[in-house]
Order: structure tokens, then sequence, then C-alpha cells
């Protein structure tokens, strides 16, 4: 009985678990060469991998007031003069801007959040349109 | 590292495929034998010998000129094989005979095997198995690397980005836990 519990509470030699861990493992592996399927799958992903490696580059490069200068400055002004003469105060920094390729309409929106902001939003097409004018 | 493979990895840097294929078919194999040695599991090795190669072409940027490709690419490989298998918990799913068979002995040559062999070594390796899925990640990491990869306690180091002595303390408490885990397996 003694006997049975000390051979119970005996841990792992640590000859035998390296030996068990190095069997679980095995020996090295000779080489695998994958089916021709496998570099395919790889490649597509090459592919996919650096056009959206561009797309976020040129993103990145891209700042973020060369996006809200998208609308020309003759027409920012033009819209600030609008609103000067409609007795806006100091409106210049109060107006943003943007175009918007699916509209039809020019919009102008307020804000509850930002009360102090007039967005004006312009239909792109129109927008190169009067620029071309 | 030959000349021609400089010059494969000097213009896969510009990324070119072409050059990236030649690098594939040089190293591919090995990488595959590798990843397979440590997850037992061919789908997930071929899903993971991929994985690293697409890690290696947009690192290779920062590969420094004139080191040897293969050291460099099994680092991303086997970094990538630990990520890989502790994200699926791969410890935790029960290895079948196939996997034993695949990981072990080469395709075709195992008619000879007797059937009982085979299942005995399928249920010692579980054993292992579920002592290894009680270890902490670390742990499971610096065994993985140590018996999966024989790397020394320096190499594991530089895989996994730790001190060597992290290292030691890690693989020390690693080995006296999975003892006592075996022997409670066995009781």
């Amino acid at each position: 009985m003694n006997e049975h519990n000390i051979s119970q509470n005996k841990q792992a030699e640590p000859g035998d678990m390296e030996q068990r861990l190095s069997a679980y493992y095995g020996p090295p592996l000779p080489e695998q060469p994958l089916p021709p399927a496998s570099w395919h799958a790889v490649h597509h992903q090459l592919g996919v991998h650096a056009s959206a490696q561009c797309r976020r580059g040129f993103r990145l490069r891209l700042p973020r007031k060369r996006l809200r200068a998208f609308v020309p400055t003759a027409m920012q002004d033009a819209f600030a003069r609008i609103a000067s003469e409609a007795g806006i105060p100091s409106t210049q920094a109060r107006l943003r801007y943007r175009l918007a390729p699916r509209s039809h309409e020019p919009v102008v929106r307020g804000s509850w959040l930002a009360r102090r902001t007039i967005r004006l939003t312009l239909p792109l097409d129109a927008a190169t349109n009067m620029e071309r004018d | 590292m030959t000349t021609c493979e400089d010059t494969l990895i000097e213009r896969e840097a510009h990324r070119d495929q072409e050059a990236f294929r030649q690098l594939w078919e040089a190293h591919h194999a090995p990488a595959m034998a590798a990843a397979l040695r440590l997850c037992h599991q061919r789908a997930l090795a071929e899903e993971i010998t991929q994985g690293a190669f697409l890690l290696a072409w947009r690192g290779l940027p920062r590969f420094k000129k004139g080191c040897p490709f293969r050291p460099w690419l099994m680092r991303i490989l086997y970094r990538h094989a630990l990520d890989v298998m502790e994200k699926q918990r791969t410890y935790l799913r029960p290895l079948s005979l196939d996997d034993v068979l695949a990981s072990e002995v080469p395709t075709g040559s195992h008619d000879h095997l007797e059937q009982g062999d085979v299942q005995e070594r399928v249920a010692e390796r579980e054993v292992v198995r579920r002592a290894l899925a009680q270890l902490s990640t670390e742990q499971r990491r610096v065994i993985a690397l140590r018996y999966g990869a024989d790397l020394t306690e320096v190499d594991i180091a530089q895989v996994l980005g730790w001190p060597v002595g992290t290292v030691k303390s890690r693989l020390n408490r690693a080995r006296a836990r999975l003892r006592v885990l075996l022997s409670e397996e066995e009781r």
C-alpha cells in the first residue's frame, strides 16, 4: 500500500519527460513539397496585398487638409461672400465644404452638436462644370 | 547563401513576384516540414507555411543584405506557427491517427506499421497534448521551440524576442509543471 502511494506521488523522471516531449513532436521531418496550387494561393495573396498596400499608401500620403481643400478656392470664397452678405459674421472659420459625387442638388446643413458650423455639400458634377466655366 | 539567392532577394525586395516564386521553390518544402512537425496537421501546416511566406514578402524591405535567407524565414515561420496554433487553440484538439501518421512517417511508407503500435503512439501523444494544454501560452511556446524545432535557448530568445534568462526560466518552469502534469495523467 505504502509502495503504491510512493509510486503515485513520484513525478515523471526528467529524462523520461524529455523523451516523451521529443516523441510527441517526433524527429525532424524530410522536406514536404507542396502542390503548385499552394504557390498559386500565395501568389494570389501577394497581388491582393500589393494592391491593398498601394491603396493604403495613397490614402496615407494624401494629407487631410488636401481633401478638405478639394472644393476649389474660388467656390469657397463665393460661399463665404454669400454668407457674409447674409449677415453671418466670421463665416470663413465656420463653413465646411464637401463635394458629393452622387448628389444632384447643393445642400446646406447645420448641426445640433456643432451649432456654429455650417456644412455645404455640392454635387461633384456641378462643381466641375462651374470650375470649367 | 549563394549570389544567385542574393540577386533573387534584391529583386524580390523590389516586388518582383517571379523572384519570390523562385525563393518559394527553394525554401517552402523545409518550411512546410518544420510547420508540420510543430502542429501535426497537414492542412494547418500548409496554411502556416503560406502565411510565413506572405509575412516574409511583406518584411523583405527590412531584410539585412548579406544575411542567409533560410534562418530569417524560419524565424518568421516559427513565430507565425506559434501565433496561429495559439489562436486556433490546436492544443485543445485531440490528435487523430491521420495527424500522427502524417507528421511522423513519410507518406506511403507506413503500411508496414502495426495498427496497435500506431494507436499506442496516438494514446501516448494524447497524454502529452493534454499536459501541454494546461501550460501557459509562454510555456507552450518555449516547449514547442525547444522540442518541436530543436532550437537552443539563444535561438529561442531570438525567435521570441525575449532575453535568454527569461527563456531559461520559462523553460525550467514549463518542464517542472509538465513533470507534475504527466505524473498526474498516469494515475
